[in-house]
């Protein structure tokens, strides 16, 4: 590097750091992309965003509603294109390491430990909430899927002991029909039906055999090729 | 995994004719009013339950699908943060520690039927079945049975799902017995990938 573009670089360095100091001072400010808008989930929020509000950071809410997240994500496309991204943006999965593949990401190791995260966070969760060995992401919660809800009476005239088998279940479902009820209530939206099968299939197909592990490590080792 | 699309094909024989287009939640609405005797759904399902004055334990039981207590599938909504100027970088890493909190991680699952992401948040505030959530979350942590829910893009990404999506479904449905299913779910995964 010749002195003069040292030279350069330093002043340029000090203006950035001049403009940022000002703004500091001025306001700290979050813009939040979500799509938690119905009246408990917005409640919810609300916890956060007063939490931030009382040690003087203002939110700046972004709420895009609809399609389990996909009009965020267009929304989300539309401002990093333009250089503009949020602050801190709602997602699930694995659009989240498609974001991270795009180097669009902060980078979260420091707050993450000095408050010891990886001890409290599951490992399952951090393969979303880390890219490439950094912190990206604060996961918010845990929901799950192979749960079974039963009607206490209907389960009362059937026997009245929750099923812990595929054959107790079976032994259940032909008493409930036996007794005149449809024994499973099910919908039929497309993308529905896998989940009420997961359980048994996730067993054979996701718990012994994994794809996913094996799907991430493909994916993750690839920015370092 | 035949036997995983055999047991489906038996799960069928219990759904009524008019399953096809419904809601999840008006399958809940079936399992509340006892017309229907139970559901397989996530957690969400829990607030419909609670909105219509049910309480667990006395008007309906929540359990693990048989076979499964001790796994969980799961999908975890997370705040990603995003490269910002750095004007913006000190909101962004106190937004980011405020999430962790462990006070709001609590506030906020109570409210939205889910469990913490932290396995350390106290669960007093938590009824019954979001007690055992947690429960059921540390356990699968320890045990190794932890694993990203297929239907949420946890499992695979976009591809590999809508592709056991549309087996899975066209199996459900009867166009596919369990021997055609296991060998065009294989085909659909290795040309998705």
């Amino acid at each position: 590097m010749t002195i003069r573009k040292f030279a350069a670089l330093a002043a340029g360095t000090a203006l950035l750091s001049m403009a940022a100091g000002s703004n500091a001072v001025a306001e700290d400010t979050v813009e939040v992309l979500h799509w938690w808008t119905s009246g408990g989930e917005a409640a919810a929020l609300n916890v956060l965003k007063e939490d931030l509000e009382s040690k003087g950071v203002t939110w700046q809410d972004m709420p895009v509603a609809g399609g389990g997240g996909e009009a965020a994500m267009t929304a989300l496309r539309a401002r990093v294109t333009a250089g503009n991204a949020p602050t801190a943006v709602q997602m699930l999965g694995f659009d989240i390491i498609d974001w991270a593949e795009q180097d669009v990401v902060a980078n979260l190791n420091a707050v993450a430990e000095e408050e010891g995260w990886a001890d409290v966070v599951p490992a399952a969760l951090q393969n979303f909430s880390k890219y490439d060995g950094n912190w990206i992401a604060s996961p918010v919660n845990v929901h799950s899927t192979n749960w079974v809800w039963i009607n206490k009476a209907a389960l009362d005239a059937a026997g009245g002991k929750a099923p812990e088998s595929w054959e107790e279940l079976v032994a259940v479902l032909d008493k409930m029909k036996e007794n005149g009820i449809t024994p499973l209530a099910h919908g039929g939206q497309h993308g529905r039906t896998p989940r009420c099968s997961r359980p048994s299939f996730s067993r054979s197909a996701m718990i012994s055999t994994r794809p996913r592990s094996t799907i991430s490590t493909r994916r993750r080792s690839a920015p370092t090729r | 995994m035949k036997e995983a699309f055999d047991r489906m094909a038996k799960l069928r024989t219990y759904v009524d004719d008019n399953f096809s287009g419904r809601d999840w939640n008006l399958a809940s609405a079936m399992v509340i009013e006892g017309t229907g005797g139970m559901q397989m759904m996530g957690d969400w399902a829990k607030g419909e339950f609670l909105k219509a004055g049910k309480k667990p334990g006395e008007d309906f039981v929540c359990i693990r699908f048989p076979g499964t207590q001790g796994s969980v599938t799961f999908n975890s909504d997370q705040f990603v943060m995003f490269q910002v100027g750095e004007d913006k970088q000190k909101a962004q890493q106190m937004m980011a520690s405020s999430v962790m909190n462990p006070e709001f991680q609590s506030a906020f699952n109570v409210v939205k039927g889910s469990v913490p992401a932290r396995t350390d948040v106290p669960n007093e505030a938590f009824d019954d079945c979001g007690k055992k959530g947690m429960a059921d979350l540390a356990e699968a942590n320890a045990g190794g049975g932890l694993f990203g829910s297929m239907a949420h893009g946890h499992g695979a990404p976009a591809a590999v799902k809508n592709a056991v999506n549309d087996v899975v479904t066209q199996h459900f449905n009867g166009e596919l017995t369990s021997e055609e299913a296991v060998e065009e779910l294989q085909n659909a995964v290795a040309a998705a990938q």
